[in-house]
């Protein structure tokens, strides 16, 4: 009988995105993940296993038919998970097993901050420095909670109480940052500068 | 018979090195020797740039013959794809049309204020000189068709008085703008000019020698040049001008003044223009000193810049360059502009980060020239090796970026891929020497997104850190620091006569632009009032 010549497994990896972060301790949280071939084979019902520090699975589900939109192969799911029960840093390791033998297994380590439940709603209110206009758009961090304002210049973060490094940025303005202490709802409102531009345009 | 008719006539039974009691090679001699001038002219000068036209112009305006050599297919030089920005004072007439008051020893004084960090070793003899010339070369290009945006001038360079103003694109046609830029107002207007007056302009003809009575002394007779390898020997009856541009693409050369500056940094106006160093190179041979040194590594001004179009090979942040440009096929893309680094993260060749990429510092710059390698010696040992801008699909949409052709280079500047480890496998790149590690690239971006998510760069110090990078598919753009200024030159003096390295001139021989050295300053001021200069002075020398 012939001997058959050995077939190096495709080498598949992994991309997790789209967790909230933070989660909020004890809840469920969900999160995107999909896996890809460079030979872009299809990875269609891969099996993908959430675990966490101690090994307990703490989500999962299989890759659905459609790759991921402007990707080439990666086919991916939207999965449910169990967020940490306790508040601090965690790591996530997202394992995917293909269903056939012609691909290996790959595995993929993710941050998950996990905090305790909100108490106090954070009303941030930005304009734009001089003008007074509403600034849509502005990236928010109040501590390790993140949001962006809508149309209104608005945004909220629910967050426990305490004291929060407060931080604003938008593309083509300064970033601004400064201390809060929450103990209450509150509302806060900020005035972002336009950061300078190039004083001449890129010629072309 | 003097000894210039008796090297004519090519009667040299004896060596040059005898009778000037040289002791040399006899072989150099023998190369040094030209027994026929295919050519001749008052004054020759090797560079179609802004310095090269400027000179032309200002030696025929006092009845010189000139010639001109150029080593690429047209004229211009980097001018061609600059911005056009021509701070000059003193009282020009467009200074006086918006009423601003000015003299040439404010120009002076603002120009040696020993606060400027850029400018402040510079010889204040060369800045006296420039600055005298400020008015008389800014009315001159007046005068010769060059045409100003006429608005209110602006400061800059640590000036106290408002002396910037930008030169308007030649025209629309990109043939013959190049990239559409403002500096073919100068360049262009300058050549019409020049050409007007009867200037010759040799096209594609490289300087190969600078010839002198002896190696290292006597005056200078002319240059040798080629054109489609046959060889052409023009004599300049009172000056050869060099107007090379500089140095900035020549590895070696720049080496010289800082050995990090390997062969990964490319150069800002290439590939229309090389600054290859055959002036400066040249003029050593034949004894010419180089001056001002340290300006090219002052950590000032843009001898290394940050790449501000990533993923194309030439990101410049004023030089884009456009698809429909002439030498868009040689330039690859026009690269992605980077609003804001908070969109990004830089890495090694390796896949490692190694800096705060806020940072628009020369620590920055500093970091990515550093020693970068895997921790066992295997990487460069000088140069910092390629730097690539991670993204993700987020990044894309908050720049509003296209990242497909033009905009981006496939062709080893620019690669995506549907996740991290599959796009460091797809990086291939001249300069990548060895294959990006993909558990590498993936522990860097895993490391950087949990720092978003505690809001704290405790690695790099990294401000306000937004965004991780997470989202599909992913990017790898080409962000190594590209490389501009050449700040030091040859020694001339205020007269813009190159001079030997004991300080004595070497006659007939003369040097402006950015082949010149001893002035920090940055782009077409310096060089055209340099230019000027020594054409008028190579015009009136006696021989």
């Amino acid at each position: 009988m012939p001997e058959r010549e050995a077939i190096a497994p495709h080498e598949i990896s992994l991309a997790v995105w789209d967790l909230a972060s933070p989660v909020v301790a004890g809840r469920r949280a969900t999160l995107k993940a999909g896996a890809s071939c460079p030979s872009g084979c299809d990875l269609t019902g891969t099996r993908i296993d959430i675990y966490d520090e101690s090994g307990a699975r703490v989500g999962g589900g299989r890759l659905g038919p459609a790759p991921w939109p402007e990707t080439a192969a990666l086919y991916w799911a939207e999965l449910d998970v169990a967020a940490p029960e306790g508040d601090g840093d965690h790591a996530w390791s997202v394992h995917a097993s293909a269903p056939e033998t012609l691909h290996g297994s790959a595995t993929a380590v993710v941050s998950v901050v996990a905090v305790s439940p909100p108490e106090f709603r954070v009303t941030v209110e930005v304009s734009e420095q001089g003008s007074g206009v509403p600034l849509a758009g502005v990236e928010l961090r109040v501590g390790r909670f993140r949001a962006a304002t809508d149309e209104q210049g608005h945004a909220r973060v629910e967050v426990p109480g305490g004291t929060y490094e407060l931080c604003a940025w938008k593309l083509g303005y300064a970033m601004l940052s400064r201390t809060t202490h929450v103990a209450a709802d509150t509302t806060i409102r900020l005035e972002v500068a336009a950061a300078s531009e190039p004083d001449q345009p890129y010629w072309m | 018979m003097n000894r210039r008719t008796f090297l004519k006539d090519g009667a040299l039974g004896v060596g040059a090195t005898a009778l000037a009691g040289v002791a040399v090679q006899d072989g150099d001699v023998a190369a040094q020797r030209v027994t026929r001038w295919d050519r001749a002219a008052d004054v020759v000068i090797a560079g179609a740039g802004a310095s090269g036209l400027c000179a032309a112009i200002a030696a025929r305006d006092l009845g010189a013959s000139v010639i001109v050599v150029e080593q690429n297919h047209d004229i211009g030089g980097h001018a061609m794809v600059s911005g056009g920005r021509i701070p000059l004072g003193g009282g020009t007439r467009l200074q006086k049309k918006f009423g601003v008051v000015d003299s040439a020893d404010q120009v002076y004084l603002d120009h040696t204020n020993p606060g400027n960090l850029e400018l402040r070793f510079s010889d204040r003899d060369l800045v006296r000189a420039w600055a005298e010339e400020n008015a008389a070369t800014f009315d001159f290009l007046l005068d010769n068709g060059v045409r100003f945006d006429e608005v209110m001038p602006t400061l800059v360079n640590g000036g106290t008085v408002p002396r910037l103003f930008r030169t308007l694109p030649y025209s629309d046609n990109l043939k013959e703008t190049i990239n559409g830029s403002p500096g073919s107002g100068l360049v262009r207007a300058l050549e019409k000019s020049a050409r007007a007056k009867g200037v010759e302009i040799l096209l594609r003809h490289n300087l190969t020698r600078i010839v002198r009575d002896n190696p290292t002394s006597g005056r200078v007779q002319g240059m040798t040049a080629t054109f489609e390898n046959k060889v052409l020997n023009v004599e300049a009856r009172r000056g050869v001008i060099i107007a090379t541009g500089g140095f900035t693409s020549n590895v070696a050369f720049r080496r010289m003044f800082d050995p990090r500056l390997t062969e990964e940094y490319q150069v800002a106006g290439e590939p229309w223009s090389r600054q290859t160093a055959d002036g400066e190179m040249l003029a050593m041979a034949i004894g010419a000193a180089l001056w001002g040194t340290s300006n090219v590594a002052s950590e000032r001004g843009r001898t290394v810049t940050k790449t501000r179009h990533i993923g194309a090979r030439y990101g410049y942040e004023n030089l884009r360059w456009n698809p429909g440009s002439p030498m868009f096929p040689l330039a690859g893309g026009s690269g992605l502009t980077v609003r804001s680094y908070q969109d990004v993260i830089c890495v090694n060749q390796f896949g490692a980060r190694f800096w705060n990429e806020l940072d628009d510092t020369y620590g920055f710059l500093n970091a990515c020239l550093g020693r970068h390698d895997d921790g066992r010696q295997n990487g460069k040992l000088n140069g910092g090796g390629p730097i690539w801008a991670i993204f993700d699909a987020g990044a894309v949409a908050r720049e509003k970026w296209d990242p497909r052709p033009p905009n981006v280079d496939p062709n080893g500047w620019f690669f995506s891929a549907d996740t991290i480890p599959e796009l460091a496998r797809r990086i291939a790149n001249p300069y990548q020497v060895q294959p990006m590690p993909p558990r590498n690239l993936e522990q860097t971006v895993g490391t950087f997104n949990a720092h978003v998510d505690a809001g704290k760069d405790p690695d790099f110090g990294r401000p306000g850190l937004m965004f991780k990078v997470e989202k599909p598919p992913f990017h790898a753009a080409w962000a190594t620091p590209i490389l501009h200024d050449a700040l030091a030159g040859l020694r001339i003096n205020g007269r813009g006569e190159v001079l030997d390295m004991r300080g004595q001139v070497i006659a007939g021989l003369y040097g402006a632009g950015e082949s010149a050295g001893g002035f920090a300053l940055h782009g077409l001021p310096r060089v055209t009032v340099f230019g000027r200069i020594a054409g008028r002075e190579a015009a009136r020398a006696r021989t």
